[in-house]
């Protein structure tokens, strides 16, 4: 029983003796390719437009921000109000400004 | 083409040199990862990874080894990755650390036809190998490379290539004595 079992055994390790190489499916390489090309990052190309597109809405934007800080105060309540600015000193009244301009404490 | 030549080429991105070296080598990766993966599908995919990894690292090949046995290398790597991918998916889903083993018994068709059943019970024996002692018995078994090519492929000493082949075998011999107990009864 266990010759015949060895024997079993000794056949089936052999059994890929003289093994034929399988061969590659067809297309193997147009699919390598395709792979290849999947996997590439995209280029993102600036046009000259684009640029000075983005330029002028960044512009826009800081000089809405600007106006905003310039043309609003707060009234105490921390609601804020339009007032308009006083030429030659600090603005009266806007609640950034005073944090820098308040008076020194009398010690 | 002579290989020096072939590299060269590959190296500067010619697009003709690559379709030359995947025609010289897709049935040497082909039979490699199916032998190892036991799953067509599995093994196409493991092919043009392989492929893929050497169009883009073709620039570092230093040619300290032969191109063929870089590629083996490549493709080995990618099949144990398919390998330890699967096995975490079926883990995750059966909850067991065990060796997972194919449900469907696997015929290569490079088999002669007197030793199909036979090759399908090795090559599930071959499954519950370690995956070092399953490349090992794999790239001897079906490359029909020798010792010496092995441990260059796997960079590692020919003496733990000649002790991963001895422990498969062991392991091999263990597996399909239980197998046979099993059609006993």
């Amino acid at each position: 029983m266990q010759d015949e079992q060895q024997v079993w055994i000794d056949a089936t390790l052999a059994s890929l003796d003289g093994l034929q190489r399988a061969s590659a499916p067809a297309g193997l390489h147009a699919r390598v390719m395709a792979r290849i090309a999947a996997g590439k990052p995209k280029r993102i190309i600036l046009r000259a437009p684009m640029v000075w597109l983005a330029a002028a809405g960044f512009l826009l934007l800081v000089g809405l921000n600007g106006y905003a800080l310039l043309h609003h105060h707060g009234n105490g309540d921390g609601s804020l109000s339009r007032t308009h600015a006083q030429p030659g000193g600090p603005l009266p009244g806007n609640p950034l400004v005073e944090e820098y301009f308040a008076p020194e404490p009398i010690l | 083409m002579d290989e020096a030549l072939l590299i060269r080429s590959l190296k500067d991105g010619d697009a003709a040199a690559f379709a030359t070296l995947v025609s010289l080598h897709a049935n040497r990766v082909y039979n490699t990862v199916l032998s190892l993966l036991q799953n067509e599908a599995d093994a196409e995919d493991a092919a043009q990874e392989t492929f893929v990894a050497v169009y883009q690292a073709i620039k570092t090949f230093r040619g300290e080894a032969q191109l063929s046995t870089w590629i083996y290398r490549i493709a080995v790597q990618k099949a144990l990755e398919s390998l330890r991918k699967k096995n975490r998916r079926k883990e995750s889903s059966t909850g067991s650390e065990a060796a997972q083993v194919e449900a469907a018994p696997f015929h290569h068709p490079g088999v002669a036809l007197q030793n199909k059943e036979r090759a399908a019970v090795l090559f599930r024996a071959m499954q519950t190998l370690p995956h070092n002692q399953r490349a090992a018995f794999t790239l001897h078994k079906t490359e029909g490379l020798s010792y010496a090519e092995i441990a260059e492929v796997l960079e590692v000493s020919l003496a733990s290539v000649e002790s991963l082949i001895y422990r498969a075998r062991q392991n091999l011999q263990r597996a399909l004595s239980q197998y046979w107990e099993e059609q006993k009864r």
